[in-house]
C-alpha cells in the first residue's frame, strides 16, 4: 500500500517521537509512506481564527500537491487533518471558491484520493485483523484510557466521522493489541492546546481535570492521536500521570527494537506493566 | 450599511438568528468558566445589533475552537465559525481587543508561515516570548524539553515559498 505523507510541523519538531513511531509502525504494516513534497504549514488554529482566506489556501496548497500524486493522504495530526479536510470540503462542495483556489493555486482538482487521519487509515484502509495479525506481544497488562481530543471527529460535517459524541475507534485498535480500555467521560473534551503557550493556567486547569478523570477510570496511561493533546497533556499536569501516542503502543506491541527510542522521548517517564 | 448580523451570517455561513438561548452551547464549553461573556449571549448580541460588546468580548479570542458548541446546537448554528468571523472584523474594524497576547500569537504564527512556509516551534516560541513579555513563563519546562533532545533548532523552509508568499500576503 502506498500513500503520501503530511506530517505537519510539530511532527518535524518536537513530536519526533510520533513521526518515527508513525513511520515504523506503518513499515511494520506494509504501508509505503511517500512525504508530501515541500508541503507548507497547514495554518492552524491561528489561520482560520485571523485570516479565513489565508486558512483556505494553505489547506488547498496541500491538496493541490497531494491532488497531483494522487495517493491517498495520511495525516497523524489531528490539527492539521481537520485543516486538510476543511480545504477538501471547499474543493468538493464550494464550485465558485473551487474555481478561484484552482487558478490561484494553479491546478486542476481531480479528487481521486481520500484524506486519512492515521488512525482512520489504519482501522479502515489496513484493517483490525492485520494489526491483530502482527501483533507479538499483547498488552494485556495495560489499561488506556483513549484520548481522541476535539479536532478528530469535529465538526463530523467536515471530518465526515460517524462518532461525533463517543468515538470507539482508538478503542477498537487499543483492543485489538491486548490492552483493556477505560471508560471515561473526557474522551473527547478539549485540552485547550491552542492557549497552552498563552495561558498556561487555564490550560493547566482543563489538563488536569482530564488527567484526573483517566486516573480515577483505572486507567495506567493515556492515548493520543494527536501531537497537540499529547504535548499539551504532558506539560500542562501536575500529576507526572504518562501520555503516549497510540503508535507507539502499537510499536511495542508489534516489537519494533526502535520503538524505546521514541518512548526515551517523553517527559513523563514511562514504566508501561507489560 | 450591512448590519452586524448580516456580516456575520454571511461570513460564518450560518443563521445566528435561530438562537432560542437553550444554552446548551454554554454547558459543552470547555473554556466557559474563563469567557467574560457565554457564546449563546454572543449570539445574542449579534442579533440585536450590538456589535461593539460582541466584538470586544474577550470570550472570542480565548475560544479553543473545539467545535463542542456547534456539534450540539439544536438549531445548527456554527458558533465557532461565528467566533472566527468576530475575530475577523475585530480587526478589520480596529475594534477594542482585551486578549492582546492571543493576537500577538496568530500574527507571529502566520508570520512565520509568510517567511518559512513551515513552523519551527523553538523559533516560533522563541519570537512570541520577547513580543509577548514572556520570556521567563515556562523556563523549566523549556529546559526539560531541551535535554530531551524536543527542540529543532535548524527552521526548515519550503522551497515554493515566494509563490506562497505571494499567495497570502
Amino acid at each position: 500500500m502506498r500513500a503520501s505523507y503530511y506530517p505537519g510541523c510539530s511532527l518535524h519538531g518536537t513530536a519526533k517521537e510520533y513521526d518515527l513511531s508513525t513511520r515504523l509502525v506503518c513499515k511494520e504494516l506494509g504501508v509505503d509512506l511517500e512525504e508530501l513534497p515541500d508541503w507548507s504549514c497547514c495554518g492552524a488554529s491561528s489561520g482560520h481564527s485571523i485570516n479565513e482566506n489565508v486558512s483556505e489556501i494553505l489547506s488547498c496548497r496541500n491538496i493541490a500537491i497531494a491532488d497531483k500524486k494522487g495517493l491517498d493522504l495520511i495525516t497523524p495530526c489531528a490539527a492539521c487533518f481537520n485543516r486538510l479536510k476543511a480545504g477538501e470540503k471547499i474543493l468538493r462542495e464550494d464550485g465558485k471558491k473551487r474555481q478561484d483556489l484552482e487558478k490561484r493555486l494553479d491546478f486542476k482538482f481531480k479528487g481521486e484520493f481520500k484524506i486519512y487521519h492515521l488512525l482512520d487509515y489504519i482501522i479502515n484502509a489496513v484493517t483490525i485483523k492485520k494489526v491483530k495479525d502482527r501483533v507479538v506481544n499483547p498488552l494485556t497488562r495495560l489499561k488506556v484510557a483513549c484520548y481522541y481530543g476535539c479536532l478528530i471527529n469535529r465538526p463530523n460535517k467536515v471530518t465526515q466521522c460517524d462518532y461525533k459524541e463517543s468515538p470507539v475507534e482508538l478503542d477498537a485498535l487499543m483492543e485489538a493489541i491486548g490492552c483493556s480500555v477505560s471508560e471515561w467521560s473526557h474522551k473527547n473534551e478539549c485540552c485547550g492546546a491552542s492557549l497552552s503557550l498563552i495561558r498556561p493556567g487555564i490550560v493547566n486547569n482543563l489538563v488536569d481535570k482530564l488527567i484526573s478523570t483517566a486516573k480515577r477510570s483505572g486507567a495506567d496511561v493515556i492515548v493520543t492521536a494527536c501531537p497537540l493533546c499529547q504535548a499539551n497533556l504532558e506539560m500542562r499536569q501536575s500529576q507526572g500521570f504518562g501520555v503516549l501516542n497510540f503508535t507507539e503502543l502499537l510499536g511495542v506491541a508489534f516489537a519494533i527494537k526502535e520503538i524505546d527510542e521514541c518512548l526515551n522521548k517523553h517527559l513523563i517517564a514511562n514504566t508501561l506493566p507489560l | 450599511m450591512e448590519s452586524i448580523l448580516d456580516i456575520v451570517n454571511k461570513k460564518a455561513d450560518t443563521r445566528v438568528e435561530r438562537c432560542y438561548q437553550c444554552g446548551k452551547c454554554a454547558s459543552s464549553c470547555p473554556m466557559i468558566k474563563f469567557f467574560d461573556v457565554p457564546p449563546y449571549k454572543i449570539i445574542r448580541l449579534i442579533t440585536i445589533g450590538a456589535k461593539d460588546s460582541a466584538l470586544s468580548a474577550s470570550a472570542i479570542w480565548l475560544c479553543t475552537s473545539c467545535y463542542a458548541c456547534m456539534t450540539r446546537c439544536p438549531n445548527d448554528i456554527n458558533i465557532t465559525k461565528v467566533m472566527d468571523a468576530l475575530k475577523e472584523i475585530n480587526l478589520q474594524e480596529k475594534a477594542a481587543c482585551h486578549e492582546k497576547d492571543i493576537l500577538i500569537f496568530h500574527k507571529i504564527f502566520l508570520g512565520e508561515i509568510a517567511r518559512l512556509g513551515r513552523i519551527n516551534e523553538f523559533r516560533f516560541v522563541g519570537k512570541f516570548k520577547i513580543k509577548a513579555l514572556k520570556l521567563f513563563q515556562d523556563l523549566a519546562l523549556g529546559l526539560k524539553m531541551f535535554k530531551k533532545g524536543k527542540f529543532v533548532f535548524k527552521a526548515e523552509k519550503i522551497n515554493g515559498i515566494s509563490g506562497l508568499r505571494k499567495l497570502i500576503r
